[in-house]
């Protein structure tokens, strides 16, 4: 993803979209806790629990990006779940849409996994078209990236 | 024919009974007779099959807020709601946009 992100991010807009979570660490006493517990002991808890306000689901955003030290922008779907309502998928679903706004590559992803190959021929294909180079300014997306001194890997002196 | 009749009233009685057995051991179950039903908030990602979309058709436009940054007190960059949504058909006509969906857990 991150790969992706900085080969083509002069060539089309990229988004992490920030969904529910898939395995989050179980709320203290609920019903399905034990197993839960059980399920997290292969997969490593984060500790965090399935957020139930968008300021919650900023926390683990926020805590994903600076551990994984992510520089892709990052958006943030609706308790509601508005992204995966309209695009459905798992965690490392991947879609590609062309210049006139239709899906020209869609993977559910997990449990099958992303298919950055498949997502990257589907881009390569797209700018061979005439996707061309983004000229203009990004300003209608006010990412950290736009600002430069206020991004995270930037106030720590990274040069990605 | 007797023997038949026989067999079939006894696997009605048998399966009624198991029924009523099952029954009453949930009601025993304090746990499984006092859980609240918990109404799920809308999680497609649940089931992941209900949405599929093939190569061609119309991008579903979805409006997301942007995760932003802003220093705190102490000065560390902490993330923030974007007030200005992004919403995907604005870059139509622009450039492609590659979408990844995925949550730290």
């Amino acid at each position: 993803m991150e790969t992706l992100y900085k080969a083509y991010k002069d060539n089309a807009h990229f988004f992490l979209v920030y969904i529910r979570e898939a395995h989050p660490s179980p709320e203290k006493g609920s019903p399905g806790e034990p197993r839960a517990k059980e399920q997290l002991k292969r997969l490593g808890d984060k500790g965090i629990t399935q957020p139930k306000t968008m300021d919650e689901r900023v926390i683990a955003a926020d805590k994903c990006m600076k551990d994984l030290k992510l520089t892709i922008p990052i958006l943030l779907d609706s308790i509601e779940g508005d992204y995966l309502n309209a695009y459905g998928g798992w965690p490392a679903g991947t879609v590609v849409i062309d210049i006139d706004g239709k899906v020209a590559y869609w993977n559910r992803g997990a449990p099958n996994g992303a298919k950055p190959t498949e997502a990257e021929a589907a881009l390569k294909k797209l700018l061979s078209a005439g996707g061309g180079a983004i000229k203009e300014d990004r300003a209608d997306v006010k990412m950290p990236a736009d600002k430069p001194a206020a991004t995270p890997q930037k106030a720590k002196g990274s040069t990605k | 024919m007797r023997y038949g009749g026989m067999t079939w009233r006894a696997a009605v009685l048998s399966s009624v009974a198991v029924a009523l057995a099952s029954a009453a051991s949930w009601a025993a179950q304090p746990d499984a007779r006092d859980r609240p039903v918990v109404k799920q908030e809308a999680r497609p990602g649940a089931r992941p099959g209900a949405v599929t979309l093939e190569p061609g058709q119309a991008a579903p436009d979805v409006a997301l807020s942007p995760l932003t940054f802003a220093a705190d007190a102490n000065g560390q960059q902490v993330g923030t709601i974007g007030k200005e949504k992004v919403k995907l058909s604005d870059y139509k006509g622009k450039a492609p946009i590659v979408i990844f969906s995925s949550s730290y857990t």
